[in-house]
């Protein structure tokens, strides 16, 4: 009897274990991958969108400034702002400094300010000064804002790996466990698609449960939004697409672990 | 098969005890976190209202419009200007003409009426220059409201109370940033107030 249940319990602890190895992999190559975020950046014109976001913020400065609009033509580019996204992007997941250097941007706005005062023949007043020094101040502040939000996170994808490391570890253990209790070969064959098919149909349920919940997501803005929702649905559709070959696979096992009992039968 | 059906049935109990040992250990955890993604998912399909009415009774609007977008048009004819009218005050209204701030009250409805646009050419620059009698005239999808100009004055950016929100009188505060001839960041206000002198309601 006891034996019954610590074999029971050995293939429900192999069960959790495959899934957890699944959630790992798939948050590997997923939200833990800055290759794979980079490209869903530029698949959902996250790049584009946050230069006219900046652009916009830069015109609502403007606008109340006195100063003419074309003063930022070509103040910034999308191709800087892609840089600066992916120097953001990359700082995150190593631990290489991500801050902005907005010095350039600081300085060709100030050149430009100067000439155009000269154009109008302004000597400002200290007010004036100060209140260009603001300007200068909101402007570099709008471009880091729309630097991934002037955010600083740090993804601690080694952890994920050593997490990975146990997990496989721990099943390597549990079947060999269970090999040892149950002997057979084929019933062993049997356990392991019991696993697969537990967590093939918990992956499966997963993108049901939640694929109608992210689908009108909003946060931050549009841009985050769509993003947002279109890495929660790839990830979704990356556990329903494990979870049936998985589950398939388990299946299979099953029906090869039990071939011998089912002839007697 | 009946070992084949009796390891299908065990997969199935692991799913259900699993997900009962999960829910035990993290109930609340999942339950805050199902809380948190109703809050941020939100069907905006269902927020876009149509046909802007007013109860003439109640002098509420019966439907608003979406924020952000256009539901009439402003003049000043004293400055020759006419701008698009917005719901809202988000960077892109103001890039395209006045916004109709969502904290107070809609044209009509008897009430404080808060409208803003930058103080650049062809928007707001010259509006330091309108005088008291002019009138401002607001032509909405629901109503035509004329305003006339009783009084102007300089405000920090922070002193919101000047702008009073009350509903005892209809009242425009049109308010653009200054100096308006200025360089830089501009941290005043120059407010502009109006009274309702006319109105007409479509149909």
């Amino acid at each position: 009897m006891i034996r019954k249940i610590l074999r029971y319990l050995l293939n429900f602890v192999l069960s959790v274990l495959i899934l957890i190895l699944i959630i790992l992999n798939i948050f590997s190559i997923t939200i833990f991958d800055r290759e794979y975020i980079k490209q869903k950046l530029k698949s959902n014109d996250f790049y584009i969108r946050a230069y006219s976001d900046i652009i916009e913020s830069f015109e609502n400065y403007t606008m109340q400034s006195g100063l003419d609009l074309t003063i930022l033509d070509g103040l910034v580019s999308e191709t800087q702002v892609a840089n600066d996204i992916n120097v953001k992007i990359d700082s995150f997941y190593t631990k290489i400094n991500g801050d902005i250097d907005t010095t350039s941007i600081r300085n060709e706005l100030d050149s430009r300010i100067n000439k155009a005062l000269e154009e109008n023949n302004r000597v400002p007043s200290d007010t004036e000064k100060e209140a260009i020094n603001k300007y200068e101040d909101a402007i570099v502040q709008a471009y880091k804002d729309g630097i991934v939000y002037g955010t600083n996170l740090s993804v601690k994808v080694e952890y994920l790996n050593r997490l990975k490391a146990i997990c496989i570890v721990s099943i390597i253990v549990v079947s060999i466990m269970i090999i040892l209790i149950r002997r057979k070969i084929l019933r062993c064959v049997a356990c392991l698609g019991i696993s697969f098919l537990f967590s093939g149909i918990f992956s499966v349920v997963l993108k049901f449960l939640l694929i109608n919940k992210i689908g009108n997501i909003l946060i931050l803005d549009t841009k985050f939004s769509a993003l947002l929702i279109n890495v929660l649905t790839d990830i979704l559709n990356k556990f329903f697409n494990v979870g049936l070959v998985i589950g398939i696979v388990g299946i299979i096992f099953i029906l090869i672990g039990n071939i011998k009992v089912n002839k007697k039968a | 098969m009946k070992a084949t059906i009796s390891d299908l049935i065990v997969a199935f109990i692991y799913v259900a005890v699993f997900v009962l040992i999960v829910y035990c250990l993290f109930a609340s955890k999942i339950s805050l976190a199902m809380r948190m993604i109703d809050t941020i998912s939100i069907d905006t399909s269902k927020k876009v209202l149509k046909d802007v009415t007013i109860d003439l009774e109640t002098r509420n609007l019966k439907a608003y419009p979406a924020f952000g977008t256009k539901y009439g048009t402003i003049s000043i004819p004293s400055l020759n200007l006419t701008k698009d009218f917005y719901f809202g005050d988000s960077l892109s209204v103001l890039r395209n003409g006045i916004g109709n701030s969502g904290g107070a009250y809609f044209p009509g409805e008897g009430g404080s009426i808060i409208a803003m646009g930058h103080n650049y050419k062809g928007i707001l620059k010259d509006l330091p220059k309108v005088k008291n009698g002019d009138q401002i005239i607001l032509d909405l999808i629901y109503g035509k409201f004329v305003y006339e100009v009783y009084d102007a004055e300089i405000v920090y950016y922070e002193d919101s109370d000047k702008l009073e929100l009350q509903r005892e009188e209809e009242r425009l505060m049109l308010y653009t940033c200054y100096p308006t001839d200025g360089f830089g960041h501009a941290v005043d206000r120059y407010v502009v107030y109006a009274r309702l002198v006319e109105e007409e309601f479509y149909d």
